[in-house]
């Protein structure tokens, strides 16, 4: 049960892929722009990542060391192409608006970082506890970028107006530059709250 | 060390390995292709189908479509066009146009009626610059279009259609796309007289 908590606060917070491993921007920087495809990207990453971690863990000791990253490459792929297919299936409005960014996945470095230092070394339920946490720290962070864009930059969140039809909305919130900004600050944001914990558990020691 | 491996095995092993992942990788993705295969083509039927419903509402359920012989350029912007009829009548037809705007494909509708004016332009999908080209979905554009025909262009290149301040590409696209898919249909009027 410890372990459980630790690992999910890992992934959460201290960890967290986006906010503190800095993984994965370029995907983020796109899709934050709305909140709901925001949520539909952070489960598509979350389910890769589990079933990846999980299989790369089943075959950590018959993979050879030699061809281990193409081996994680074709089984990530694969299983990004099958999220692919029921994304495509069974929410084609979802499918639609993640475009490109769907089979991207692939190239999302979060993936092939846990698979790399974590699925590779550790057992599977482990593992597929590590891709979970690391999937929803990784669809908090996008959550919360994205209901910041979509509310400055579009007045509404999830497309419900907030703000009322008389807001004129900031429009580089919703264009890549202002979505860097606003991660930035989201970056200092998570640094301090850290920072504030060691000097917390410093306190303690002494 | 344990004593070396010859080469041989060495290299056998690796190439089993992999053999063996991507076998077993190619084997989950055609389970699953075939699992999602037809549902998919199901709702991109359905998607066109409401399209059509949806352009040519007055006459409810009993629209039919049908392909028509020709097929356009390669070319034109028109990827697939429709024949819409209502118990062997033509009504009208509808493109589906992808012209080029200014970041991707704007993925379009264009309604045209049984005697080549153009009835309804609809945006299905677009990426373009959001408050700014993105706005030619917006119905103060789209409409400029209802009952045009012949070879459309925006007010810059001399036409008569308003493009949207500050979105000449993505406006360009969409006056091109209702141009090609108006040309398309005089032909394929002309092939039924």
């Amino acid at each position: 049960m410890k372990k459980i908590k630790k690992m999910l606060a890992d992934g959460i917070v201290f960890k967290n892929p986006v906010l503190v491993q800095l993984l994965g921007l370029c995907s983020m920087l796109a899709i934050t722009t709305s909140v709901s495809n925001a949520i539909g990207m952070g489960i598509s990453v979350t389910a890769v990542l589990i079933f990846s971690n999980l299989l790369i863990s089943l075959l950590r000791k018959f993979i050879p060391n030699e061809v281990r990253i193409a081996s994680y490459v074709v089984i990530i792929a694969s299983f990004v192409t099958i999220v692919e297919m029921v994304v495509h299936a069974y929410v084609p409005a979802l499918y639609k608006s993640l475009g490109v960014f769907l089979p991207l996945i692939v190239v999302n470095c979060i993936i092939l970082a846990r698979a790399e230092s974590f699925a590779s070394k550790n057992k599977p339920l482990d593992s597929v506890l590590d891709g979970l946490s690391m999937g929803i720290g990784y669809t908090l962070a996008l959550l919360v970028i994205s209901v910041v864009r979509e509310l400055l930059g579009n007045g509404t969140i999830a497309g419900i107006n907030i703000l009322g039809s008389d807001y004129d909305p900031m429009l580089i919130a919703i264009l890549p530059a202002g979505g860097f900004i606003i991660l930035g600050f989201l970056i200092a944001g998570m640094n301090k709250l850290l920072s504030l914990r060691k000097k917390e558990n410093k306190g303690d020691e002494e | 060390m344990n004593g070396q491996k010859s080469n041989a095995s060495y290299y056998f092993r690796i190439c089993f390995s992999l053999l063996v992942i991507a076998s077993v990788m190619a084997l989950l993705l055609a389970v699953f292709n075939s699992l999602t295969k037809d549902k998919i083509e199901e709702n991109t039927r359905n998607e066109i189908n409401a399209t059509v419903k949806a352009i040519f509402s007055d006459y409810g359920d009993s629209v039919k479509t049908e392909v028509p012989d020709i097929s356009p350029d390669e070319n034109s912007s028109v990827k697939e066009f429709y024949t819409v009829k209502v118990e062997d009548v033509i009504i009208g037809y509808v493109a589906i146009c992808e012209p080029t705007g200014f970041k991707d494909v704007i993925k379009m509708a264009v309604g045209i009626s049984e005697n080549g004016e153009v009835r309804e332009v609809k945006i299905i999908s677009l990426s373009e610059t959001p408050g700014v080209g993105a706005k030619v979905s917006e119905e103060a554009f789209l409409s400029e279009f209802k009952s045009e025909n012949g070879a459309l262009k925006v007010d810059k290149d001399g036409g008569t259609i308003d493009a949207i301040s500050g979105a000449t590409i993505s406006s360009r696209a969409v006056t091109l796309g209702v141009s090609d898919a108006l040309e398309f249909s005089e032909k394929v009027i002309g092939g039924q007289k």
